[in-house]
């Protein structure tokens, strides 16, 4: 593995798990910021391979975003690697195609990888929405204005009853976690409280670290069965797309 | 005025073979969308490429189409492109013809296809944030029909007034605030594409599909080489609540280097960021106490109009022991854009960040006078031209350990025949675009030419040494056709093959992004 500090890049070989990773950056300061629908112990090659989507891409992005550079060995032993540079405009795009393309253009053995500064701090809160049209407008608006919440879950009521008795008049409560500098991390609670009061929602704020700790870990697996469900109720491609890709597929 | 002419091997459309083509197309077409007149081809046999605007200067239009054609919907692309392909007769699509890397001109003549016609927005969907729009639609014509609703593209490339989306597309464009919004590619959600058969091709978003091929990455940036982009959807955001504008001024490249790289790294995601090197800051900021209309170039110009810099540009070498000794300062542009909520405290932290790199903050001022000019430089090259010199731009990119090397490597190679400037601009956490600009001057066409080759060749050449990329967001075209193998090493194989099968007449716009004029088995 070697992380290049100045450019905040990681190059590592693929057979190595996302979480073993993201770990070593931990101890060194930095995170990935991607979190695999299939969490344990995924390999970097699967993620890659098959461009596992990230819980956290609405912020960050998804694997192929995340992933700046992959080298790929062919059957007669060349590797291809796209230059590394945070974009370029020299034609199609080798790295973005070969993410997800299983491996038909050849086995992804090292790829280097973007990296962040582990945040500073990290905010969590609960909004309670009287209607589900209005928690889907809450989210919807940060979309909007690109301030979207890295993570986030509606949660079912047995799941919160234990912290807020408040909380079980309503069916499902919005879990909400967002993180980095301090003071983005203040100016963005401002805002996001003020915008949930104002679409009507109630504002539960979680500042004991232990109970945000066992939140987060909550939060994460409802966020996981929402992207899961997503990923299952993806349309079917149609049949040209389907005869195209087979086509470009086989040219290896 | 000099007349104008072609020159080469294009044969104007004669003959029972150019009769049949034409007669077909209007089989096709309506008269009005079929044009074998001179003055068509004229027009559409160049682009704004610094060579071709040499030429027309020279009274010259080297490669023109033998017919321009104008469809209105993506059947009569489709019907053209399958007749192009059973004729086996090029075709060129073609947009504002405001790309900079020759990559619309007719090598071998064909069909130049121009997709203006096509200009509508078929879909505005409010709620998902996404838009559809057929790729003809003028860039700023697109911006202020989103503007309308209170939306923005959030695209905003200098050729805005002339370039159109399919354009965007064809050349991986980057816009003015691509820090914020991502370049063009980050923007599309779903594509139509015209094979070169025929065949019409919807291409949604697989982003949450795994083990999906996203076919979407094949056609953008593709050039026309490999099918004609004749619609694409793209998310929109709402109209920004404020935008704020800061001016500082760094001791030198690398201090500013640091301050531009932590602001990104720290996640401050300003929609605007450029580091402008010595020579660019006194240029740019020689015209800003002034009230009237203008931009960097137009000093430059005033100064090249009365010839005293001539003779200087004619010895490179002098000129750059003379700019060695300016003034090191750097001017950086800092632009956020947003809520109002978040803006001014990004602004705050992106001002401590510069003061700890010892930035000199100038206010707003600095960055007002570049928002209200920032189309302009697009539009003054000509003037130079006018007066016998020859300018051009080169736009690479890299990660930020290795931007310094990039910048010295490229503008010591181009500072040997040419006056070089820079910008660092499209940051991003891992990296930046370095923007250079030359200015030359030689006696004759033959002599300016001959330089201009030998400053992009030995530009390119500097920047793979040097591991960056030879282009963030001008494209390939014909101009660095000769690097896409250097740059792309063994998998341009792969690449080469694609073209094969996708278009096995080698019919779409052959001769760019280094595929082959003709198949080497037919080079007889």
């Amino acid at each position: 593995m070697e992380i290049d500090k100045t450019s905040l890049l990681v190059t590592v070989d693929s057979d190595q798990t996302i979480s073993e990773l993201e770990k070593e950056l931990n101890r060194q300061g930095f995170t990935l910021n991607y979190l695999p629908v299939p969490p344990s112990n995924i390999l970097l090659a699967d993620v890659l391979n098959e461009r596992q989507p990230n819980l956290y891409g609405e912020v960050f992005g998804g694997i192929e975003d995340l992933c700046v550079q992959v080298r790929l060995a062919q059957p007669d032993g060349s590797v291809w690697e796209n230059v590394l540079s945070p974009r370029s405009a020299t034609g199609p795009s080798l790295k973005k195609i070969a993410i997800g393309g299983g491996e038909s253009f050849g086995i992804i053995v090292q790829a280097t990888l973007k990296i962040f500064f582990q945040p500073e701090s990290k905010a969590m809160a609960l909004v309670r929405f009287p209607h589900k049209r209005q928690e889907e407008f809450f989210l919807r608006t940060l979309r909007k204005n690109q301030t979207p919440v890295p993570l986030w879950a509606s949660l079912p009521r047995e799941d919160v009853d234990p912290f807020f008795e408040s909380l079980k008049r309503s069916d499902r409560v919005l879990g909400i976690s967002w993180w980095g500098e301090t003071g983005e991390v203040q100016d963005q609670y401002r805002y996001l409280q003020a915008l949930a009061v104002q679409k009507g929602g109630e504002w539960y704020e979680l500042e004991e670290e232990k109970g945000q700790r066992e939140w987060l870990v909550d939060l994460q697996r409802y966020a996981l069965q929402r992207i899961q469900k997503l990923v299952e109720q993806n349309e079917e491609l149609s049949p040209g797309h389907r005869k195209l890709i087979r086509k470009v597929q086989s040219i290896l | 005025m000099k007349s104008i002419s072609h020159r080469g091997f294009l044969t104007p459309p004669q003959g029972e073979g150019g009769a049949v083509i034409e007669a077909r197309l209007k089989k096709i077409l309506r008269e009005d969308q079929v044009s074998p007149l001179w003055t068509d081809r004229l027009s559409y046999g160049r682009d704004c490429n610094s060579k071709a605007m040499l030429w027309v200067r020279s009274g010259e239009i080297r490669y023109p189409p033998q017919w321009v054609v104008w469809p209105e919907n993506t059947h009569e692309v489709s019907a053209i492109l399958s007749l192009a392909s059973h004729l086996r007769v090029p075709v060129i699509p073609f947009g504002g013809g405001s790309g900079v890397c020759g990559g619309t001109w007719a090598l071998k003549g064909g069909i130049c296809l121009d997709l203006k016609r096509m200009d509508a927005i078929l879909e505005m969907d409010t709620r998902k944030m996404q838009v559809r729009v057929q790729s003809g639609m003028n860039g700023e014509w697109f911006e202020r029909a989103l503007n309308r609703r209170g939306l923005t593209l959030g695209h905003f490339p200098s050729s805005i007034y002339a370039a159109t989306v399919g354009g965007y597309l064809a050349c991986r464009s980057a816009g003015q605030f691509s820090s914020l919004y991502g370049k063009i590619e980050d923007m599309v959600e779903g594509l139509e594409v015209v094979l070169a058969d025929g065949q019409i091709l919807r291409l949604g978003n697989v982003r949450e599909q795994p083990q999906t091929l996203d076919l979407k990455e094949i056609f953008i940036g593709s050039e026309g080489t490999l099918g004609v982009m004749t619609e694409g959807s793209f998310r929109v955001h709402p109209l920004p609540q404020m935008e704020a504008y800061r001016g500082f001024y760094f001791s030198n490249v690398g201090k500013g280097i640091q301050a531009a790289k932590e602001i990104m790294q720290r996640g401050l995601k300003p929609s605007v960021l450029r580091l402008y090197d010595p020579l660019d800051t006194l240029l740019t900021t020689s015209h800003e106490d002034k009230e009237e209309e203008g931009n960097w170039l137009d000093p430059l110009f005033s100064w090249f109009k009365e010839q005293s810099l001539k003779p200087l540009l004619r010895n490179p070498k002098l000129l750059k022991n003379l700019t060695d000794f300016l003034p090191a300062r750097c001017l950086m542009i800092l632009g956020f854009q947003g809520l109002k909520a978040l803006v001014p405290g990004k602004v705050s932290r992106a001002q401590e960040i510069c003061k700890k790199y010892r930035g000199k903050d100038l206010g707003e001022g600095p960055g007002l006078h570049w928002l209200k000019h920032r189309y302009s430089v697009s539009y003054k090259l000509s003037p130079l031209f006018d007066e016998g010199f020859f300018a051009d731009t080169l736009e690479v990119a890299t990660t930020w350990s290795n931007v310094l090397k990039l910048y010295r490597k490229v503008r010591e190679v181009i500072g040997k025949h040419a006056l070089v400037l820079a910008h660092f601009s499209h940051a991003y956490p891992e990296g930046c675009s370095i923007y250079f600009t030359f200015v030359g001057y030689r006696n004759n066409l033959h002599e300016s030419e001959k330089i201009y080759d030998v400053i992009w060749r030995d530009g390119l050449e500097a920047c793979v040494a040097a591991g960056g990329t030879i282009s963030h967001h001008h494209g390939v075209g014909i101009l660095k056709a000769e690097f896409m193998s250097r740059e792309w090493g063994e998998g341009f194989d792969w690449l080469y093959k694609l073209k094969r099968e996708l278009d096995p007449g080698n019919i779409l716009n052959p001769g760019k992004l280094g595929f082959p004029l003709v198949w080497e088995e037919e080079r007889t």
